[in-house]
């Protein structure tokens, strides 16, 4: 190929090598952000406020509700009777379902969170891998121009030494030609008498 | 006629080729030069859409809750500050008033207090990743903008460059030179 051809494709490497270095490097930050302890611990703490909020409003309505019963069942004189447990069990039952509820919306809160992040790492990714290829297509472009470039060079070259010898064999077979017809002149002359002597060509 | 007649229609045959071939090799080191430089100008705005990246990257690594809860819970506990007055209005009786109902009002007013703050701080707590994502998804937003910025300047070189490209092309005096001197050797000097 000769002595062009490997500027733009030694840069061409380079660049591809810069810009795959850069993917792995990114992915791997952008992996270890949302990977991070921090992160993690923001869940856990998060989960934990969510919880603690519930929970505080269900201490507090079962704080109301405990005294209400108590002076309820008092003023109707059932205190200590089995009307007295049949309400307090009912009322542990309830308190309990709403300790349940806020465990489980305290969950699926830290769970939208998760989510939320694990969309928002897709997001970064792609946004971070269009950027990065963002030259790719261009110097993509500039490799097939090269490449196109490169095949019609070379068909120019075959033709240019094609051309060179069939020069050579066009004029040597015209000087054989030349030389084969002086020959035969001369012995035409020499044979058949001194009329049509053409002398030697 | 001696041998002359077959060398130098040979050797002005060679000439020609050889300048065609010349003329080959100067138009494609010609066009390698600029496709280097196309590239080299490529991957300087290849390196402005990394530092764009590199920024968001750096900002997100550094992106933090406790900022957001703080600034959360000294709203909230603002607002709290400023409501004070109404929701201890019905522990501030007036008259004679006994010791007990005086201690038991101010027992009172602190478990409002610190009703409000826990609450306060378990709604900063919960606030602030939510607001934390809501600042990186800006960021987000900012970055995409500024790489479809990084993009159309791409789009732009690739156009430019090509027609700097198609531009660069084989000298036309040394085809003309080329086929004049090749057509003489075919021909044999005649």
């Amino acid at each position: 190929m000769g002595s062009s051809g490997g500027g733009a494709q030694r840069e061409a490497q380079a660049a591809e090598a810069r810009r795959q270095a850069q993917i792995a490097q990114t992915t791997r930050r952008i992996n270890q952000i949302y990977d991070s302890p921090d992160r993690q611990k923001q869940y856990a703490d998060f989960g934990s406020a969510q919880r603690d909020l519930y929970m505080q409003e269900a201490d507090r309505q079962k704080g109301v509700a405990d005294r209400e019963l108590k002076f309820a069942l008092a003023r109707s004189g059932l205190t200590g009777g089995s009307a007295a447990v049949d309400a307090n069990r009912r009322l542990g039952e309830e308190y309990s379902k709403g300790v349940l509820e806020s465990e489980r919306q305290a969950q699926a809160a830290v769970a939208n969170l998760r989510q939320s992040d694990e969309g928002s790492r897709a997001n970064l990714m792609a946004l971070a891998q269009s950027g990065l290829n963002a030259s790719a297509a261009s110097t993509q472009a500039a490799a097939a121009l090269r490449s196109n470039l490169e095949s019609a060079q070379s068909a120019s070259r075959v033709d240019s030494l094609g051309d060179l010898f069939g020069s050579v064999m066009t004029a040597k077979k015209r000087s054989e030609e030349e030389q084969a017809k002086r020959r035969a002149d001369r012995a035409y002359t020499n044979n058949y008498g001194p009329f049509w002597s053409l002398g030697e060509q | 006629m001696g041998t002359e007649g077959v060398w130098i229609p040979a050797v002005i045959a060679a000439v020609g080729a050889g300048a065609s071939y010349y003329n080959t090799e100067q138009t494609a080191k010609r066009q390698d030069a600029e496709l280097a430089r196309q590239i080299v100008a490529s991957s300087q705005r290849q390196r402005d859409a990394d530092a764009l990246i590199n920024k968001t990257l750096m900002e997100q690594e550094g992106s933090n809750a406790d900022q957001y809860e703080s600034d959360a819970l000294q709203q909230y506990t603002e607002q709290l500050q400023r409501s004070k007055g109404s929701a201890n209005r019905g522990l501030g009786q007036v008259g004679a008033l006994s010791d007990r109902f005086t201690q038991d009002a101010a027992n009172a007013e602190q478990r409002i207090d610190d009703y409000g703050a826990t609450t306060a701080k378990l709604y900063s707590r919960i606030d602030a990743p939510a607001n934390q994502r809501m600042a990186e998804g800006i960021t987000f937003s900012r970055l995409a903008g500024d790489l479809d910025n990084v993009r159309s300047g791409f789009q732009s070189d690739d156009y430019l460059n090509r027609l700097r490209l198609g531009n660069i092309r084989r000298d036309p005096w040394l085809d003309a030179f080329s086929q004049a001197a090749q057509s003489y050797g075919t021909s044999g000097g005649y």
